[in-house]
C-alpha cells in the first residue's frame, strides 16, 4: 500500500462549536504544523494572511461553507473539510465516516483534487440553485427555517396554487429548449442530495458539467407522487419520472416567464434571466476515497438534453400561468389510439345489435329456466359494457359526436333487449316468476356500489393494453343484460312492478357505471382540458336520483333483516310447549308486512296453540303481520 | 350580554325543575304501599338492590296522575317468618293499599295463612315459585316462574345444545333450590335427556359428597343452590371437568354482587335463566334506572330491575282505580295492560306475568343474551 504524504503546515478554520477540536488538530500525528484561527478573524484578516495559505482545515456550520470555499477558490488554497460528528449533512455530502481520526488524516493529506463550481454571475453556487417553486421540498432543498407548521402551510398553500411556468434554456452549445415548468434545479454536486432519490442523476463535480433539472408536472396528483418518492423512497428509480426532464452543459442562460429570481444555497439571491457557467477545476478539496470514485474525472463535453416528459412548444400555450389541475389532462394525440377505439365502440353495428338479441334472449331463457349458469352465459355475452365506457369518456372530454353515438347505441340496445324479452314472454305459454327473476327486482345501494366499481374496474382494463379487453369479470359482475331482460319479461306479463323493479336495477347499473367510469377516466388523466360540465351535471343529477329509491330499498332490506334475525333469536312458550324459530324471513306485502317462519317444535301445535304463538309474535311488532310458518318437529 | 346570560339562567332553571311529575297538580293526598322486605337476617343480600330499584322508580313517578302522592312504608322481616308476620300485620295496621314483597320463595310461601285471611293485594317482585299465586288471590307475581324457566333451560340443553346427560344439584331445605331442580328435571327427562345425577348439597360443607364421585359422562350441571354453595362447587368442578358446563337459575349474578370477595372468573361461561340481559337494547326506562344504580355501585341486577317492574305495575293499577278500592285495584294487579318494565315488556294474566326469559351467559360480571324466550 502506497503511504500516504501529509502537508508540513496547514491553517485550521473553526467556529464557536469547532473550538473544541483545535487541540486535536494542532496535536495531529501526522507531522503537520497547525495555525488555528477563528473564522470571523480569518474573514477580518484574509487578504494579511492569504499569501501564507497553502492548505487549510476547515470545521465550521454549513451554511458558512460556501462563503470560504468562494475565499478558498479566489486565494487558490486547497480546503480539508472536518465536519463535526453533528454535522451529518456534511459528513453525508463528501463521504466520510463518524471516524473524527480518519477525517483528520483525509483532511491533511497532500493530494487534493480538484472540483468544478458552478457561477451564477459573480457568485458562486455550492450547492444548488432553484428557479420557481417546489412546494413541500422546496423549503427542505433551500434549507428555508421557520417553524415546521408555518412551513408546511405555506408549502400547502404554495401546493394549491402551483402553476407551470415557460422557461427558455440555451445550452453553452447553443441549443434551445423552451418548456414549461413548476420550477429549474441547477445542480453542482449534491449527489446525495433530494432530487437524487428521484433517478440515478449521472453526475459528477469533475464532469465539467452543471446539471438543470427541471420539475413540470401535469396533475397535482402526479406532483404528489414526485413528492412522495422524494421524502419517503430510498432507492432512485432507473428510469426518468414523468413530471421530470434534465439537461447537462458547461453552461446554461436561463429565462423565467414568471420567477423574477433565482434562489441558491443558503437563501441568497439573483436576478433573473441568469447564467450558470462551470468553472471546471476550480477548488482543490481533500475528500475520502469513496468521494473521489464517484466524482470520476470525465471528458466527454457531449451535452444531454432529456426532455420527452416535458411539454413542447405547442403545448406550452396551453399549460403555463394556469392553476395546475388536480388529475392530469390528456391530449389527443398522447392516447389516440384509446379514443379511436372508443368512439369505434359508440358507433352502431351489425354485431352489436346480433349480440344483444342473442343475449338477451340467452338471459331470458335463462331465467325462465332459472338456471343461474345460462344467465352468466348471457352477460358474457352481452355487448353493452363498450357503449357505456365510451359514454363516460364522452363526457368527460366533452364530446358531442361521442356522447350522441352512445346514448343512442345504448337506447337502441335497450330497446332491443326490452322488445325481444317482453315477446318472449308474450309468446311463452306459462307466466310464472323464477327466483332469479325475483332476484332483479329488489335493487338497492348495494348494486350501485357493485355497479360503481364495475364501472371502475371496466374504466381501468380499457385504459390499459396490458388489461384484457373482454371484460368478462366485469360483466358477470354488473350484470346489465338479465335485468333488461325481466324488465322486459315484466312488460309480457303486463306485470309493472316487476318491469319498474328491474328496469331500476338496470338503470342503477347504467347510472354507476358511467359515474365511477367518468371518475376513474379523470383520475387517470384522461381528461381533457375541457371538462363537459354539463355531462357531469346530468350523470350527478341521474345518480341522486337513482339513489333515492335504492337508499329506501336498502332500508326495508336491512330492516327486514334485522328483523329476521331478531326472530331468529327468539323462543315461544306456548301452552307449555316450547317453540324454536329455526328460520325467519320477513317480507313487505302489498297491504300488511308478511313473516315466515320455519318453526322446530317437539309437540303438535293445535289451532289454539298458534293462535297465542300469532299474539306472542305479533307483540314483537308495531303494525299487523301475515304469519306463515312451516313445522318441523323435532324427534 | 346580561341578557343572554340571564336567558341561559332562566333555561336552566326550567329544565332543572322539569321532571316526569312536573303536568300534575298535587291534591295533598297520599296513598300508603307496604313494603316487605328482609332488610336483616340470612336473606338480606338481595333486599338492598331490591329496595333501590323500588326507590328509583319511585323517585321516577313519586305521584299518581290525579295528584295523590305515593309513599312507602317499608317493614323489616328480618329473613324470619314470625317478624315477617309481625312486619305484615303492622302494616295492615297502617292500612297501607297493596304490600311489595321483596322476600323469596321460602318466607312467601310460609306466608299462606296470613295472605289468605287478608284481602291486602300482594305484589311479589322476585320470588319465583310456581305456587305462589295459587295460596291467594290476591297475589301477583312479577317475576317469571320456575316452571317457565326450568321448562326453557331444559329445552335449551336438550334441543339446542343438543345436550343428553346433565347432573342436577340442589338444596332440599331451600325452597327455590328444590321446586327450580325439580321442575328442571321432570321437563328434561320428558324430552328424552337423562339426569345422570340429582344431589341434594345443603351447604358448603357438603359439596364433598360432589367430589366424591366421577362424572364421565355429564356434559352440563344444572345448579340451584345458593351462592357460596355454588361457587364452591364450580371451583372444584370446573378444575376437574373443564369440559363441563354448567347453567343456573335466575338472579345468581345478583346474588354474587352481595359478596365481598370471591374469584370472579368462576362465574365465566356459566348459563342462567334470567329477566334481563347486558348486551340488548335499553329502554329510557332502564337507562335511567341503570344510572340511579350506579350510585351503590352496580348498574345491573334482576333483584333492581323486578322491583323496578312491580312499581310500575302498582302504578299502572292505582291509576286505573280512582277511589283506590281494594278490589279494583287486585284486578288490574292480576289483569294489565303491556307494563313497560325495565326489563322488557310484560303483561299480566290472572295474577301470573307473561315476560321474556332469557338464556344469557356470563362473561366479566356481565349478562350476555344466548336467546330469549317469549
Amino acid at each position: 500500500m502506497e503511504s500516504a504524504s501529509y502537508y508540513k503546515k496547514a491553517h485550521f478554520i473553526y467556529d464557536k462549536e469547532s473550538q473544541e477540536l483545535v487541540d486535536f488538530v494542532v496535536q495531529n500525528s501526522f507531522a503537520t504544523a497547525i495555525t488555528a484561527i477563528n473564522i470571523e478573524d480569518f474573514i477580518e484578516h484574509i487578504v494579511e494572511i492569504a499569501d501564507d495559505i497553502e492548505h487549510a482545515i476547515v470545521s465550521i456550520g454549513e451554511e458558512k461553507i460556501p462563503e470560504f470555499l468562494a475565499i478558498a477558490y479566489r486565494c487558490d488554497f486547497s480546503v480539508g473539510i472536518l465536519p463535526l460528528l453533528t454535522q451529518k449533512e456534511q459528513l453525508k455530502n463528501l463521504l466520510l465516516s463518524s471516524n473524527m481520526d480518519k477525517n483528520l488524516e483525509i483532511a491533511l493529506r497532500d493530494d487534493a483534487k480538484r472540483i468544478d463550481l458552478v457561477q451564477l454571475g459573480e457568485e458562486l453556487v455550492y450547492s444548488q440553485a432553484i428557479i420557481g417553486d417546489i412546494p413541500l421540498v422546496g423549503e427542505k432543498m433551500r434549507k428555508v427555517r421557520h417553524s415546521p407548521l408555518t412551513n408546511f402551510l405555506f408549502a400547502l398553500k404554495k401546493f394549491f396554487s402551483l402553476k407551470l411556468q415557460k422557461f427558455e434554456i440555451t445550452t453553452k452549445n447553443g441549443q434551445k429548449v423552451v418548456t414549461a415548468g413548476s420550477a429549474i434545479v441547477v445542480l453542482n454536486h449534491t449527489t446525495k442530495g433530494l432530487l437524487s432519490k428521484i433517478f440515478n442523476l449521472e453526475q459528477s463535480m469533475r464532469d465539467g458539467k452543471i446539471t438543470l433539472v427541471i420539475i413540470s408536472p401535469s396533475s397535482l396528483l402526479d406532483y404528489i407522487q414526485l413528492v412522495s418518492s422524494l421524502l419517503f423512497f430510498s432507492k432512485s428509480s432507473k428510469t426518468l419520472p414523468e413530471s421530470i426532464g434534465y439537461l447537462q452543459s458547461e453552461s446554461f442562460d436561463i429565462n423565467a416567464y414568471s420567477s423574477k429570481k433565482v434562489v441558491f444555497d443558503n437563501g441568497e439571491k439573483a436576478p433573473l434571466p441568469a447564467t450558470f457557467t462551470i468553472i471546471p477545476e476550480a477548488l482543490a478539496i481533500n475528500a475520502s476515497d469513496d468521494f473521489w470514485e464517484l466524482n470520476q474525472k470525465q471528458g466527454s463535453q457531449k451535452e444531454t438534453i432529456k426532455i420527452a416528459n416535458l411539454p413542447d412548444k405547442n403545448e406550452i400555450e396551453k399549460y403555463v400561468e394556469k392553476r395546475i389541475p388536480f388529475f392530469r389532462f390528456a391530449s389527443e394525440e398522447r392516447f389516440k389510439d384509446l379514443f379511436l377505439v372508443l368512439r369505434q365502440d359508440a358507433k352502431i353495428d351489425k354485431i352489436y345489435l346480433v349480440l344483444m338479441l342473442l343475449s338477451t334472449l340467452l338471459a331470458a331463457f335463462g331465467l325462465f329456466a332459472d338456471s343461474t349458469a345460462v344467465i352468466i352465459g348471457a352477460m358474457l355475452v352481452a355487448p353493452l359494457m363498450t357503449p357505456i365506457v365510451s359514454l363516460a369518456m364522452g363526457l368527460l372530454r366533452a364530446e358531442q359526436g361521442m356522447i350522441k353515438d352512445s346514448i343512442w347505441k345504448i337506447f337502441l340496445g335497450v330497446a332491443l333487449a326490452l322488445l325481444a324479452s317482453s315477446l318472449l314472454a308474450y309468446i311463452l305459454p306459462y307466466s310464472q316468476t323464477t327466483s332469479e327473476m325475483n332476484a332483479r327486482v329488489n335493487p338497492t345501494l348495494l348494486d350501485l356500489g357493485i355497479a360503481i366499481f364495475s364501472g371502475i374496474a371496466a374504466a381501468y382494463s380499457k385504459s390499459f393494453k396490458e388489461i384484457s379487453q373482454n371484460l368478462a369479470g366485469v360483466a358477470i359482475a354488473v350484470a346489465l343484460v338479465p335485468p333488461l331482460a325481466v324488465a322486459g319479461i315484466g312488460l309480457g306479463y303486463s306485470d309493472f312492478s316487476m318491469f319498474f323493479g328491474a328496469f331500476l336495477l338496470f338503470f342503477t347499473n347504467l347510472v354507476g357505471i358511467v359515474l365511477a367510469a367518468v371518475l376513474t377516466f379523470q383520475v387517470l388523466g384522461f381528461s381533457n382540458v375541457v371538462k363537459s360540465k354539463k355531462g357531469f351535471a346530468l350523470v350527478f343529477i341521474l345518480l341522486v336520483s337513482v339513489s333515492f329509491p335504492l337508499y329506501i330499498s336498502y332500508d326495508h332490506m336491512i330492516e327486514r333483516y334485522k328483523l329476521a334475525k331478531m326472530l331468529e333469536e327468539h323462543r315461544f312458550i306456548v301452552n307449555n310447549k316450547y317453540i324454536i324459530v329455526k328460520d325467519a324471513k320477513v317480507f313487505f306485502g302489498r297491504k300488511m308486512r308478511v313473516v315466515d317462519l320455519k318453526l322446530n317444535v317437539r309437540e303438535s301445535l293445535n289451532r289454539k296453540d298458534l293462535e297465542e304463538l300469532k299474539e306472542d309474535i305479533q307483540m314483537l311488532f308495531n303494525e299487523k303481520l301475515f304469519i306463515t310458518t312451516e313445522l318441523e318437529y323435532i324427534l | 350580554m346580561k341578557k343572554l346570560l340571564l336567558f341561559f339562567l332562566v333555561l336552566v332553571f326550567f329544565l332543572t325543575s322539569c321532571n316526569n311529575d312536573s303536568s300534575i297538580i298535587k291534591n295533598g293526598k297520599i296513598v300508603k304501599i307496604g313494603v316487605l322486605v328482609p332488610l336483616s337476617g340470612k336473606n338480606k343480600r338481595f333486599s338492598q338492590q331490591s329496595l333501590d330499584g323500588l326507590l328509583a322508580a319511585k323517585k321516577m313517578q313519586a305521584y299518581l296522575e290525579n295528584g295523590t302522592e305515593i309513599k312507602f312504608i317499608v317493614a323489616d322481616t328480618q329473613s324470619d317468618i314470625g317478624e315477617t308476620r309481625k312486619a305484615f300485620y303492622s302494616l295492615v295496621k297502617q292500612d297501607v293499599k297493596v304490600i311489595i314483597s321483596l322476600m323469596g320463595s321460602d318466607k312467601t310461601i310460609e306466608m299462606q295463612a296470613v295472605l289468605e285471611a287478608n284481602k291486602i293485594p300482594l305484589i311479589v317482585s322476585l320470588a319465583t315459585d310456581n305456587k305462589i299465586t295459587n295460596l291467594a288471590n290476591n297475589i301477583s307475581q312479577v317475576c317469571f316462574t320456575n316452571n317457565i324457566q326450568a321448562l326453557v333451560a331444559a329445552h335449551y340443553i336438550r334441543d339446542e345444545k343438543l345436550i343428553s346427560n346433565v347432573g342436577i344439584v340442589y338444596d332440599r331445605s331451600n325452597h327455590y333450590s328444590y321446586s327450580l331442580a325439580k321442575e328442571f328435571k321432570k321437563y328434561y327427562e320428558s324430552i328424552g335427556g337423562t339426569v345422570d345425577f340429582y344431589m341434594n348439597v345443603k351447604n358448603v360443607k357438603e359439596v364433598e359428597k360432589l367430589k366424591k364421585k366421577q362424572y364421565l359422562s355429564t356434559s352440563i350441571l344444572y345448579n340451584t343452590t345458593d351462592i357460596a354453595t355454588t361457587l364452591e362447587i364450580l371451583k372444584f368442578m370446573k378444575k376437574k371437568y373443564p369440559d363441563m358446563e354448567y347453567i343456573s337459575g335466575d338472579g345468581l349474578l345478583s346474588s354474587v354482587m352481595a359478596l365481598k370477595s370471591f374469584d370472579k372468573t368462576l362465574l365465566n361461561g356459566v348459563y342462567v335463566t334470567e329477566h334481563y340481559a347486558h348486551n340488548i337494547q335499553k329502554n329510557k326506562r332502564r337507562k335511567h334506572l341503570e344510572k340511579l344504580l350506579k350510585r351503590d355501585g352496580y348498574s345491573e341486577s334482576s333483584y333492581a330491575f323486578l322491583a323496578y317492574d312491580s312499581y310500575m305495575l302498582l302504578y299502572k293499577a292505582l291509576n286505573r282505580c280512582e277511589n283506590l278500592d281494594l278490589v279494583c285495584i287486585n284486578n288490574h294487579l292480576q289483569n294489565s295492560e303491556t307494563i313497560h318494565g325495565a326489563s322488557g315488556n310484560f303483561t299480566m294474566h290472572h295474577g301470573v306475568s307473561k315476560r321474556k326469559v332469557f338464556i344469557d351467559k356470563i362473561e366479566n360480571m356481565k349478562l350476555y343474551k344466548e336467546i330469549v324466550t317469549y
